[in-house]
């Protein structure tokens, strides 16, 4: 697998998982269940909350790679 | 491109510094409690005033106590205007534990001493057309309850959390403490309460998306 490849992957991952957190904070009552209670509101928003870290980086890696 | 931009790679370097900073502070346990503050009452722990979260509109106002005054008018047959002495020594006082439970996922339990709203109202004979109480803040904050809610429930209008002062990051001199609703109807540094005929009537978040009734049992996206 090439390096992009692995960059674009990790994005993605992310992405879905800022999502996914998102919606664990905003729709608590449906995610938690989902997950069975592994994302609970609190974890969620304290996921949410330390992703913007990872997500920058890739990004900013993701379209280096790919301009 | 196989190589990555030398200017890409700060920027990222950078990010990931500021990140790495982030983490510690969301990870760093609370500041230690307050001196003489309250941690627990009748055998359930509270949580310190310390580890509430500032999520003001515009930065936590401050407030000259001498030239503070509460305004309780909108349908009612006297309006008044209450120093912050008056309103502490004009009314029973009642304390209780409640949770503050937060849009954005922390919830955090205290101890909360105050006067009822429902006193205040009915010391300025609230009309009985009125349905809504608005409540209006020092920077500009508004939000809204029935008044069906504030009188059945008592709700408390805090001065006092955990046996202290409340502090100004909490909305000193006054808080309304909401009981059963989303953080966004505890409206901070209160200087206004007003009751209303509109019951339509939406405040700063509500008329931004977020529930009007701000139940605490039905997520706050809603009408």
């Amino acid at each position: 697998m090439t390096p992009r490849r692995v960059l674009a992957l990790a994005l993605l991952a992310v992405s879905a998982l800022l999502l996914l957190t998102g919606f664990g904070i905003t729709h608590h009552e449906i995610i938690g269940p989902l997950t069975l209670g592994l994302l609970d509101k609190a974890t969620a928003q304290l996921v949410h909350t330390l992703l913007w870290g990872p997500f920058v980086v890739l990004l900013l890696l993701h379209c280096g790679r790919s301009l | 491109m196989d190589r990555l931009p030398p200017l890409l790679i700060i920027a990222a370097l950078v990010v990931a510094g500021v990140w790495a900073w982030d983490v510690h502070v969301h990870l760093s346990p609370p500041p230690a409690e307050l001196s003489g503050e309250l941690r627990e009452a009748n055998g359930t722990p509270l949580d310190s005033v310390s580890a509430y979260r500032e999520n003001s509109i515009h930065g936590p106002p401050s407030v000259d106590i001498a030239a503070f005054r509460l305004a309780v008018g909108g349908a009612v047959a006297r309006p008044l205007n209450y120093t912050y002495g008056q309103v502490l020594g004009g009314f029973s006082h009642e304390g209780r534990v409640v949770t503050l439970s937060c849009v954005e996922g922390w919830d955090e339990t205290s101890l909360f001493e105050g006067v009822a709203v429902i006193d205040l109202l009915e010391a300025s004979n609230v009309s009985p057309d009125a349905t809504t109480v608005v409540f209006s803040a020092l920077d500009g904050y508004t939000t809204s309850l029935p008044l069906s809610v504030v009188r059945d429930r008592r709700l408390l209008l805090a001065y006092r959390v955990n046996n202290l002062t409340l502090p100004r990051s909490l909305g000193y001199p006054f808080i309304l403490v909401a009981e059963d609703r989303w953080g966004y109807k505890w409206c901070r540094w209160v200087t206004g309460i007003e009751a209303s005929t509109d019951s339509k009537y939406r405040g700063y978040w509500e008329s931004r998306g977020y529930t009007n009734d701000g139940d605490i049992n039905r997520s706050f996206f809603g009408p």
